[in-house]
């Protein structure tokens, strides 16, 4: 436990001491996935400070997303990761950096036909007696939630669909594939949010934690709508990276 | 501007699409085509509602669709633009903040609130060719247009490379000049990396605004001509930050099985 330091002769609190140094010592390496992290009782011996200060700590850490607690078992550092993706470009795939080989996980929790959302309907460009497929699931790599997409396609594009088409692929090979169409056109806008409740528990996070919102157009030719989607993804864990020059 | 904007917004009542929902896109519309611009006054609800002879719910429940969304505020009654059409050469292309902030027809200046020479903290390491154990000059910035704090940058500036920086008057002129006036350095390449972070309570108090709200942190890396490195650089703004990525097809084509996105 030596990437701990405390100086009680400082004015900053020992519980962001203890937080910060955690933080510091996962972010250099010097503590890895599924490491674990001293008891309460050890740093309070260690360092002669209460177990409530220790408690804090950890206790932001684990709202962080940076380390677990587990029942009767102990603290481990979390498997979460910061995903680093580029925004341009769709051939550098290998440069999710130390994420070569990953696990891919599409979970889907919704599939359904539906035409009451105001803003989706807007969006595709559909009229008051038309619907849309609404297919929402929650991807993980390496187990750790990434993101949260919400698909919606127009039901008049799309015949026959079924949950099964969205679980088995991709997003371009069920356009292409299935109902051969050719996409022409993607823009992709991005903001920043602070998550829903439901959101955050989807994700695996706090509520208000910060996310990149990212609403994505699909054209084919003439500029016809063929998809909307969705993507939230967690804030701080995923990074978008530009290349200049 | 009040006048012209109410002449701007139109709706159409025959359409199926909800009339706030119409006032919701025709505002935004406006933005993103520059009719409207940051801290424009928008119409009251009477004026609008008079104006558009709509019920001044439909107004009520538009404006309050761009308050949740941050896109306009309200400050003493009265109702203001708070998007920044902040082309998205900011996030993905060499730009400067000051020339985006004047473009944008702000009046910009800068103040710089701190300067000391300090160590790069480890999470701004983000490229190989920075040496974290080197000494740097960190210069915080304040950006303003019309004197509104927009944005807030951390600068490492390696201290071997600019010797007695800290010293120069250069405090509320724009860095990169400086630099090049200087020490003949200009910006060749780089990298920026996106994040989201709710704002800290520090941030927050430079930028006049609230704590935890999401906003975009970029940590930027610039060389020069003969691939130095010129500084690293957090900023963060609360603006209401957008920016769009477009692919064609060439970049579709390129779609993978494996691709991270289109799962």
């Amino acid at each position: 436990m030596d990437y701990i330091t405390i100086d009680k002769t400082i004015k900053k609190a020992l519980y962001l001491q203890i937080k910060d140094c955690i933080t510091e010592a996962i972010k250099q390496g010097i503590l890895s996935d599924n490491d674990r992290l001293p008891t309460e009782s050890e740093l309070c011996e260690v360092f002669g400070i209460s177990d409530i200060v220790v408690k804090n700590a950890y206790k932001l850490l684990v709202k962080q997303g940076l380390i677990i607690r587990v029942q009767g078992s102990g603290t481990y550092v979390s498997t979460r990761k910061i995903f680093k993706f580029p925004l341009k470009g769709f051939d550098r795939i290998n440069d999710f950096s130390h994420y070569r080989y990953y696990e891919k996980e599409k979970h889907i929790i919704l599939f359904d036909v539906a035409s009451d959302h105001e803003l989706v309907m807007d969006m595709l460009g559909l009229t008051k007696d038309e619907s849309y497929y609404v297919a929402k699931y929650v991807v993980s790599i390496d187990r750790a939630e990434v993101m949260l997409q919400t698909l919606y396609l127009p039901k008049k594009l799309y015949p026959l669909l079924v949950m099964k088409d969205i679980e088995l692929n991709t997003l371009p090979e069920l356009i292409s594939k299935k109902y051969a169409r050719k996409t022409k056109r993607i823009t992709n806008g991005f903001s920043p949010v602070n998550l829903s409740s439901s959101e955050a528990m989807l994700l695996n996070t706090y509520k208000g934690a910060a996310a990149h919102r990212v609403r994505t157009m699909l054209y084919a030719y003439k500029d016809q709508k063929i998809a909307f989607m969705e993507t939230l993804f967690l804030g701080e864990y995923t990074q978008f990276e530009v290349v200049l020059g | 501007m009040k006048q012209s904007l109410l002449n701007f917004i139109k709706i159409d009542k025959r359409q199926s699409s909800p009339i706030h929902l119409q006032i919701v896109h025709a505002i935004k519309q406006l933005a993103t085509d520059r009719k409207m611009n940051y801290l424009d006054e928008l119409p009251s609800i009477d004026e609008l509602s008079q104006t558009l002879k709509v019920s001044p719910d439909e107004v009520r429940n538009a404006y309050q669709k761009l308050l949740v969304e941050n896109f306009i505020r309200f400050d003493d009654e009265k109702y203001y633009v708070n998007y920044i059409n902040f082309s998205s050469d900011y996030y993905i292309n060499v730009s400067r903040l000051y020339e985006i902030i004047s473009d944008l027809g702000l009046t910009p200046s800068i103040k710089t609130i701190k300067k000391k020479i300090t160590s790069l903290p480890i999470h701004l390491a983000v490229d190989p060719r920075i040496d974290p154990n080197e000494s740097y000059v960190l210069l915080k910035r304040i950006y303003y247009g019309n004197d509104i704090p927009l944005a807030l940058m951390d600068i490492y500036l390696p201290q071997a490379t600019y010797q007695g920086i800290e010293k120069m008057p250069i405090d509320d002129k724009p860095l990169y000049e400086a630099i090049f006036a200087s020490y003949q350095k200009m910006i060749s390449s780089g990298r920026r990396l996106m994040s989201v972070v709710n704002l800290s309570r520090d941030d927050a108090k430079h930028l006049n605004a609230v704590r935890d709200v999401a906003s975009y942190q970029v940590v930027s890396v610039s060389f020069d001509q003969h691939k130095n490195l010129i500084d690293i650089t957090r900023s963060i703004s609360t603006m209401n930050q957008y920016f769009e990525v477009e692919f064609d097809e060439h970049d579709i084509e390129r779609i993978t099985k494996n691709h991270f996105y289109y799962i």
